[in-house]
């Protein structure tokens, strides 16, 4: 957003922060205000202790917290309510993005040329055949699902869009796609490690997002960022962010989300109709993105697999953090033709109730219902925390629900749940743990006798899964045979990642990175698949 | 948080009459229908010693002759319907039951053969989202006489539970408050369905030891499939669980008591069935369960062995010697 807006909004987040704190303190035991600025303080002090930079920024940082440290001690009521604006207006200072219009447009029309022009020099060959016309990247992108709907309710309302999360590519492919069906910016919350690089930083800024450091852990820090994105939403701004609230580490689709930031739509709502804004609705768009391969695969699976069980909830050294793998990344996608599928589900109102063309609420029969309705008490919309919290609960099954029906099923997938499937038979181990141990460097398949049956029996799932609507299928599974599905899978498989998932040796697959058939294989799991790909190999 | 606005009793018979005179004596406004079926209900209800059912309410309660009337401006509804009138209820109010109303049933039982709890038949058919389920070991006559109870409330909303304490709660009447609605509805079914086992035991002449061995394995398995179905341990060991189902087993007046008794005793089920007098939701609580049991894939032998004679006719004797003796 704009500077001057900026500076209004950190002030608003200041007060409701302020107000909200202090009105719970009634209910509160004694010293809740002073435990939680304490609470800020400390955590950041340890924080800062643990960095090890000395730039200015940690160095302004540290003075602040200094500050505050000193402050606190014997500190009064009104000092302390002081104390607590200031902290707030630090946080949200962090956070607050710069947006540029102009430079939003400059970034989106020129990015796919650099990426088009940039990739294109992996393959001059190709290049030049094409040339006058140069491959647009547009191609390796399918965008599909609810698009008009969705267009629509941006004119009709604040979109809160909410994709699935697998890659940090996500950003730039989602961020992309919705500019490409015609959205305006979207605000979203964006990694601090990713605005280190002073010209990522900048695009960073001025493509919506606002930072958001996720080593903060304390409780006033989580407050800042929810009333932030709630403030940006009341003002009309899209926002978009991971319910999830990390990448998956097994490939799987989410099936448990983070209700706090999801229930700033209905904060939002509740504060719009309070303001009588005449367009006061809340529309959420779940959105489902497939890869035939993921960046940062490996890592992300390993992290799943360690042994002590505590998985790192932020990864930073992984390879989204190097340059050099995000453009073999997109030079393999580019050569392999790939697609990244990105679906968008059809929006909810802020309750979970699907919404129709016009924007309206329907209700389980189909009827319009009026979603004031849901937050009226003696006729007048109010808040109620242990209400909404129920009402988000709802909306996080609806978008759960969602993301299970439009998860698009791609050949890589139906490869890694035929090879897992392999791997349970001939070891007879069905926990993953064990059956990890058990399986050795290279398991070897025949590829007519073992590997197509399992794959034709994936397929079939997959395909009357699709046919039921609970799942799609990228459109060349519906029409392939298994040898080929198999062929183009491996095609994948064997190259990017550093050991390949599995390769072709003569008539025989091999198996070579099991890890890795865990990770893919993670993106049909729950659909029951996985039973069934064991019992097709359990026939052999 | 006390409603000014009316609140609306729908349910013929004494249990609606009975609510509605307890909101009325609290000083609430009431809106009553009282169904179409009141007579056979009311004469169910006088021989049961229910002698106050829907005769002598406060002037205060306002008798409607529709839903719709009673339903009014309510933000509080109470839909005092058995499970098997439940359906064709919300469907009748359909967009009525809208979002700004706190919708409370009193329905014990599942919707039959698809498993559905009351609250999931209420959100398939309706825009309310702020439900309860009021269930409990009472009896309608107790309360009238002015006995101690103790009715549990099942909501996720601590809206809904606010304003049913405000609406019922008095120095004989607690209201227990839980968020477990799953367990307090499912709890209800199987202390219905083991009301019906107990007459049927009682009709069998199966002594002491038979019949509690039978009740109990019964409530264990009806316990394992609410466990499977998201229901906490704890709601299955209160009042709405192992307190009802004591009530349910020891009632000899109950409806599925009376009906399980004549099936012991030699009558064959299609004919208890075609009595409207014996009309029970014990049945329904049979089929549901034994359809949770398969859904959730938790052996439950001995509800299908009393849903295969209540419902299904099945030899009493035989089925059940079979099932003790096969000690599962």
């Amino acid at each position: 957003m704009r500077p001057e807006e900026g500076r209004e909004v950190v002030e608003e987040v200041v007060r409701r922060v302020q107000a909200d704190v202090l009105a719970s303190r009634r209910t509160a035991p004694a010293g809740a205000l002073e435990s939680l600025i304490n609470d800020a303080v400390f955590h950041e002090t340890e924080r800062l202790r643990r960095e090890r930079a000395g730039n200015r920024q940690t160095q302004a940082e540290r003075a602040f917290w200094r500050r505050a440290q000193q402050r606190l001690q014997h500190a009064t009521e009104v000092e302390l309510v002081a104390l607590l604006g200031d902290i707030v207006r630090w946080h949200a200072g962090e956070i607050v993005g710069r947006f540029d219009p102009r430079v939003y447009r400059f970034t989106i029309e020129i990015v796919p040329w650099i990426l088009t022009v940039g990739l294109n020099t992996a393959a001059p060959r190709r290049m030049l055949a094409d040339l006058p016309r140069l491959p647009r990247v547009r191609h390796n992108l399918v965008v599909r699902g609810e698009v008009d709907l969705v267009r629509r309710m941006d004119d009709l309302g604040t979109i809160l869009l909410v994709p699935t999360h697998s890659s940090h590519l996500d950003s730039v492919t989602v961020g992309w796609s919705a500019a490409d069906i015609g959205l305006p910016p979207l605000t979203y919350g964006a990694g601090l490690n990713l605005f280190t690089n002073p010209v990522l930083s900048f695009f960073m800024h001025n493509l919506g997002s606002y930072r958001v450091d996720r080593k903060k852990r304390h409780e006033l820090y989580k407050r800042v960022l929810k009333e932030y994105a709630t403030v940006t939403l009341e003002r009309g701004y899209d926002n978009l962010f991971f319910p999830g609230g990390t990448r998956s580490r097994n490939g799987a689709i989410e099936r448990r989300l983070k209700l706090g930031l999801l229930g700033t739509g209905l904060t939002a709502y509740v504060h719009n109709l309070r303001r009588g804004k005449p367009k006061p609705n809340i529309y959420v768009v779940p959105c489902t993105v497939n890869y035939h391969l993921v960046l940062e695969a490996e890592t992300l699976i390993e992290d799943y697999l360690k042994e002590e069980g505590k998985s790192r909830y932020i990864i930073e050294d992984d390879e989204a953090s190097s340059w050099r793998k995000w453009l073999k990344f997109i030079h393999n996608l580019w050569q392999l033709d790939s697609r990244i599928f990105i679906t968008y589900g059809r929006p909810l109102d802020p309750f979970g109730n699907p919404v129709d063309d016009q924007g309206r609420s329907l209700d389980p029969r189909g009827r319009a219902v009026d979603p004031r309705s849901f937050v009226l008490r003696d006729g007048e919309p109010v808040h109620d925390a242990q209400r909404d919290a129920e009402y988000t609960k709802d909306l996080g099954r609806a978008v759960v629900e969602t993301y299970r029906r439009d998860n698009t099923a791609l050949g890589t997938n139906v490869l890694a749940t035929a090879a897992l499937g392999l791997l349970r038979a001939r070891t007879g181990q069905s926990d993953v743990y064990r059956l990890l141990r058990a399986v050795r460097p290279a398991e070897t398949f025949r590829l007519r006798e073992e590997v197509f049956p399992v794959v034709e029996a994936v397929l079939d799932g997959v395909r009357r899964r699709a046919s039921r609507g609970e799942l799609r299928l990228a459109g060349e599974l519906d029409r392939q045979d298994a040898a080929t599905v198999t062929a183009d899978a491996l095609r994948h498989f064997g190259t990017y990642h550093q050991e390949p998932v599995a390769v072709r040796q003569g008539p025989d697959l091999v198996v070579r990175n099991k890890n890795l058939v865990l990770y893919y294989h993670g993106r049909l799991s729950g659909y029951g698949l996985d039973d069934e790909a064991t019992a097709a190999a359990a026939r052999l | 948080m006390t409603t000014s606005a009316p609140i609306a009793v729908l349910g013929p018979g004494s249990l609606g009459a009975l609510l509605a005179r307890l909101v009325a004596l609290g000083g609430q406004p009431v809106a009553w229908w009282g169904g179409e079926h009141a007579p056979l209900l009311e004469r169910r209800a006088r021989r049961r010693g229910e002698r106050d059912a829907g005769t002598t309410l406060p002037p205060e309660v306002r008798r409607c002759a529709t839903p719709e009337e009673a339903l009014g401006s309510a933000t509080l509804v109470f839909l005092a319907v058995p499970a098997g009138s439940l359906l064709d209820l919300a469907r009748r109010l359909g967009e009525r039951l809208s979002p700004d109303r706190l919708v409370v049933h009193t329905a014990k039982g599942l919707e039959g053969p698809s498993g559905r709890r009351p609250t999931e038949i209420l959100a398939a058919e309706a825009p309310a989202r702020r439900l309860g389920a009021l269930a409990g070991p009472y009896l309608v006559a107790e309360v009238l006489a002015g006995y101690a109870t103790t009715l549990v409330l099942g909501s996720r909303f601590d809206e809904v539970h606010q304003a049913v304490h405000d609406a019922l709660a008095t120095e004989r009447i607690r209201i227990e408050r839980t968020h477990d609605v799953a367990g307090v509805e499912l709890a209800g079914a199987a202390a219905v369905a083991l009301g019906a086992a107990a007459g049927l035991c009682s009709g069998l002449r199966l002594g002491s030891g038979a019949r509690a061995v039978l009740l109990a394995r019964a409530r264990q398995e009806a316990l394992h499939l609410g466990l499977a179905s998201g229901a906490s341990a704890e709601t299955f060991g209160g009042p709405a669980g192992l307190a009802d189902l004591l009530v349910a087993t020891n009632d000899p007046e109950g409806l599925g008591y009376r009906f399980g008794r004549r099936v012991g005793a030699g009558e064959p089920v299609a004919s208890v069935r075609e009595d409207a007098e014996a009309r029970t939701e014990a049945l329904r609580a049979l089929e549901g369960l034994r359809t949770i049991a398969r859904r959730t894939a938790v052996p439950a032998p001995t509800l299908e062995a009393l849903r295969d004679i209540l419902v299904a006719g099945a030899p009493p004797a035989p089925t059940l010697d079979a099932l003790l003796r096969s000690g599962s």
